[in-house]
């Protein structure tokens, strides 16, 4: 595509189907403006990234961790790595009210969705399974707790206990001799406790 | 030049704004939570409730209720600290304690122990022992209390539940499928009697019935377990609560 | 035997005269790379495919339990967040900063719903992906628990799309600033600019790939070839099955290195430009593989179409090409449009149709440029009539005037589809017609000639 200099001629229709004007050039101190911008990004993107071995990393990244989290430049891409994960697992929580009932309450479980639903509501997946179950997110499940304690508040028969339970089962190694296809998985057999909260009146409300 | 400076200095100032306002209000909560950190609070609730048992099981005047209200205050804490060993211990003392207080009788202490006892033994993985427990309580209340009694309705319920997470646990599908048809024997049993007593639209049917609806959907039965979701489904919403669960 | 030339010992002269050469060049790379003016199209048409997935995000993922994570009485509400995961680092989060009540949050995300809409249809583009990208850091903060990934991703895409000028071609900026131009003096063709956003967002989803593809490396599982096995059994992930027959060893060991393999490539071999292309295809493989077998929306979709960012301008403009000469070979040849050249209503209507009119279906011709003489002559144009509206003609060699052709145009122009049906609505015909009409007969005193207005 033709992109000219000022010009004084008028084009046709023909011509100005191929042409093109050009914003010109930056200005160099637009450019250093820029390309100061860019090698922040770079470089505060850069040492975040940078492998956990390295010494310095984190004498680094004490001076551009705030940048980055205050500019929403986090970021993280280990998604099946290093290591992929060969374990299943669900959370359940028991409610257990004043007078002893206990009601077991299942955190979506995306396997029991249907595909569209599944779809939709992909975000308790990250919440439930991949955060609230593990320990390096423990300091929430307190919150989790109240929030189960309210959305099953009676004034009648109040919650008064939460208990948070992980039902896991590892996924067998590739055996040829026991096979386990894709759509064979053992059930989550495995019964862990994660966190028992005992509930405040306070919390009710 | 002047353009993209302005254009800089106004997305500066945003962020200047939008942090500075969020600021206070950060440090408050930050200040909040160190005041009422959830870990420290468990510490020092475990340690206060021990002096408080320790206090009254040295006391020989002492009676049983205070016996009893100690002990299951310092149990929860152990309860919460996940040290399900020694609160089992605690119930298993106050089992002991109670077992003689009432003959012939209905045995409120007891009960209330040997409840807190397998819930005690549900949290060790001692779903046999736990089973046990959750049966005693129901066999002594149907024998002293009326067929509607809400503590029957309890017992069938935790029956159910106890029977739903021990099938859970086993890796062979028609072992798991055995304890979720006594599961769900045990829930449709409450359900009977919540229906009978026109409580089966009330928050006290909630559970029972997500219970149901995880065991009829554990045993395939999917049209029952739709049907029992709806139906909590429906008793929830009806309560406006501020929270609902996903 | 002769004597060999004595060998010249390294001055350190020749290597401080060539450190500039070497500086000097390094700037000129850096310069060519991120500022030499080039066309925005690719970009226009990532802010298109990227915006609906913002929107998909929003809407379909977001909205069905806003509640649980945004509402005032939240599964962890601000104040829990800002103590237990913000600490005393500063985050950029507006709801924070509004009083504490529902109203504000649910207004914040509307108002990202309608400016992320903007900014995929291109309206004031600049300032809509500004509102969408800051509005968007303040949700992934509110409640940094349901963000993967996916979402970091999907934040620094709006951020480089609001630095970027995406909004300079395939916009509705672009459609309504047409209409104040006069493209004989502008031409058709976007603004070329400085692609300095367009690069970073290249240079992202190149650390993306890099950072993934170095992490792998170092698991054992990526290593033994058995990762893949592992990654597509995870059942809270599971999409569509996979048929036993190829639920095998060997083929997830070649899945698994070959997975390393292409993620290598991203970010390397993608910068050459003779394996570009090649690159790319795998990659979408890649993608498109894990998209059937993992439930990881947004996700593949938003890399998929960070790809076209790398698609030579002159290669899009070819693809774009095929796709017209395709639709010709298919429909026919385009319809002539025939226009007062002298008249400047007249052509910036005509720019406004033919910007439009993406698969090119309508050839303008100018009735006042004598190279289109002989065609119109042959066409049978009446151009008594050509002065007074434009003509459009149909296939029977007929010709529509003024209204009608603009209706005609309508059904054959897909972005005008919207419009159609209510073109054919009688009374809205009606009163268009006669709009029209008096626009068309006082056009030259609204506007004056080109020759008064256009200079």
């Amino acid at each position: 595509m033709q992109s000219t200099s000022p010009r004084t001629r008028k084009f046709s229709f023909r011509e100005a189907c191929n042409y093109s004007p050009s914003a010109g050039s930056l200005t160099p101190s637009h450019k250093v403006l820029v390309s100061s911008f860019l090698l922040t990004f770079m470089i505060v993107v850069g040492s975040w990234l940078l492998p956990e071995w390295i010494p310095a990393k984190e004498v680094i990244t004490s001076y551009t961790g705030p940048v980055m989290f205050t500019a929403g430049w986090t970021q993280w891409w280990t998604l099946f790595c290093p290591e992929v994960r060969n374990v299943n697992y669900h959370l359940c929580a028991l409610v257990e009210f004043s007078d002893g009932t206990i009601k077991c309450y299942e955190f979506p479980r995306m396997e029991k969705l249907d595909l569209i639903t599944k779809f939709r509501r992909e975000k308790l997946r990250k919440l439930f399974g991949d955060n609230i179950s593990w320990a390096s997110f423990g300091q929430f499940r307190p919150s989790v707790a109240r929030f189960l304690a309210r959305a099953n508040s009676d004034p009648s028969n109040p919650v008064v206990r939460v208990t948070m339970l992980l039902n896991s089962a590892d996924t067998p190694p590739p055996d040829y001799q026991h096979w386990c296809y894709r759509d064979e998985l053992p059930a989550h057999t495995r019964k862990a406790i994660l966190f028992s909260y005992k509930v405040n009146p306070n919390d009710l409300k | 030049m002047t353009g993209t400076i302005f254009k800089i200095l106004l997305i500066v100032a945003i962020f200047v704004a939008v942090i500075g306002t969020t600021y206070p209000k950060q440090r408050a909560a930050i200040e909040e939570e160190k005041a009422n950190n959830y870990d420290n609070g468990l510490s020092l609730a475990t340690m206060r409730t021990l002096r408080d048992f320790e206090a009254t099981e040295k006391n020989s005047s002492s009676t049983i209720d205070q016996r009893l209200a100690t002990g299951n205050a310092y149990a929860e804490a152990l309860t919460s600290q996940l040290r399900f060993e020694e609160a089992a211990k605690i119930y298993q003392d106050q089992l002991a304690l109670t077992w003689g207080l009432v003959n012939n009788a209905y045995n409120q202490k007891w009960a209330d122990a040997s409840l807190h006892l397998a819930n005690a033994h549900r949290n060790l993985d001692s779903q046999g022992a736990a089973l046990v427990c959750y049966e005693s309580v129901l066999k002594h209340d149907q024998q002293f209390l009326p067929a509607n009694d809400p503590r029957i309705i309890r017992d069938l319920n935790n029956m159910g539940l106890m029977h739903y997470l021990i099938g859970m646990g086993k890796d062979e599908a028609s072992e798991r499928m055995k304890e979720f048809k006594t599961s769900r024997q045990y829930l449709e049993q409450a359900l009977a009697i919540l229906d009978k007593t026109n409580q089966g639209n009330t928050a006290k049917a909630t559970p029972t019935l997500w219970n149901l609806f995880l065991t009829c959907r554990d045993l395939n039965d999917a049209p029952a377990a739709e049907q029992f979701r709806l139906r909590a489904q429906t008793i929830d919403k009806s309560l406006n609560r501020v929270c609902r669960e996903p | 035997m002769t004597e060999s030339p004595p060998k010249i010992a390294p001055t350190e002269a020749p290597q401080l005269q060539h450190a500039p050469e070497v500086k000097h060049k390094f700037i000129d790379n850096w310069n060519r790379f991120w500022f030499e003016p080039t066309s925005p199209v690719a970009m226009a048409l990532f802010r298109i495919l990227f915006g609906a997935i913002l929107l998909e995000n929003m809407l379909i993922h977001l909205l069905p339990d806003f509640d649980l994570y945004y509402g005032k009485n939240s599964l962890v509400p601000i104040k829990d967040m800002m103590s237990l995961y913000w600490h005393s680092t500063y985050y950029f989060d507006l709801m924070a900063a509004l009083p504490d009540n529902d109203k504000y949050i649910y207004g914040a995300f509307w108002v990202m719903v309608a400016a992320t809409f903007m900014m995929m249809t291109g309206l004031c583009t600049r300032v809509s992906s500004w509102v969408t990208f800051l509005l968007l850091m303040s949700f992934s903060h509110h409640f940094q628990l349901n963000q993967n990934a996916g979402d970091n991703y999907l934040r620094l895409a709006t951020m480089c799309l609001a630095l970027s000028n995406a909004g300079d071609a395939l916009s509705l900026d672009n459609l309504l600033k047409a209409t104040r131009q006069d493209w004989r003096k502008t031409g058709f063709g976007a603004r070329l600019s400085a692609p300095w956003a367009q690069r970073l967002l290249q240079i992202q989803i190149c650390i993306a790939y890099g950072h993934t593809w170095y992490s792998k490396m170092e698991g054992e599982k990526w290593n033994d070839g058995t990762a893949v096995y592992y990654a597509v059994r995870y059942d809270d992930l599971m999409r569509f099955p996979i048929p036993h027959i190829f639920d095998q060893l060997p083929i997830y060991m070649l899945l698994t290195w070959g997975t390393l393999a292409i993620e290598f490539a991203l970010f390397t071999f993608i910068w050459w430009r003779p394996a570009r292309y090649w690159v790319i295809a795998a990659g979408i493989s890649l993608h498109l593989g894990i998209e059937y077998c993992m439930n990881l929306p947004m996700f593949e979709w938003s890399f998929l179409f960070t790809y076209l960012l790398f698609v030579y301008p002159e290669d899009l403009t070819r693809s774009w090409s095929w796709v017209k000469s395709t639709i010709k070979k298919r429909f026919g040849e385009p319809y002539k449009l025939a226009f007062d050249g002298s008249c400047i209503l007249c052509i910036r209507t005509i720019g406004l149709i033919h910007r439009l009119d993406i698969f090119g279906r309508i050839r303008p011709l100018d009735t006042t440029d004598h190279d289109n003489d002989e065609e119109l002559t042959n066409a049978k144009l009446d151009r008594e009539q050509a002065k007074k509206e434009i003509l459009l003609q149909k296939r029977d060699g007929n010709w529509l005037g003024g209204f009608k052709a603009f209706r005609f145009i309508s059904l054959r122009t897909p972005l005008l589809w919207p419009l159609a049906p209510v073109l054919f609505v009688p009374v809205v015909s009606f009163f268009a017609e006669l709009i029209y009409q008096a626009i068309a007969a006082n056009r030259k005193l609204i506007l004056g000639s080109t020759k008064e207005v256009a200079q």
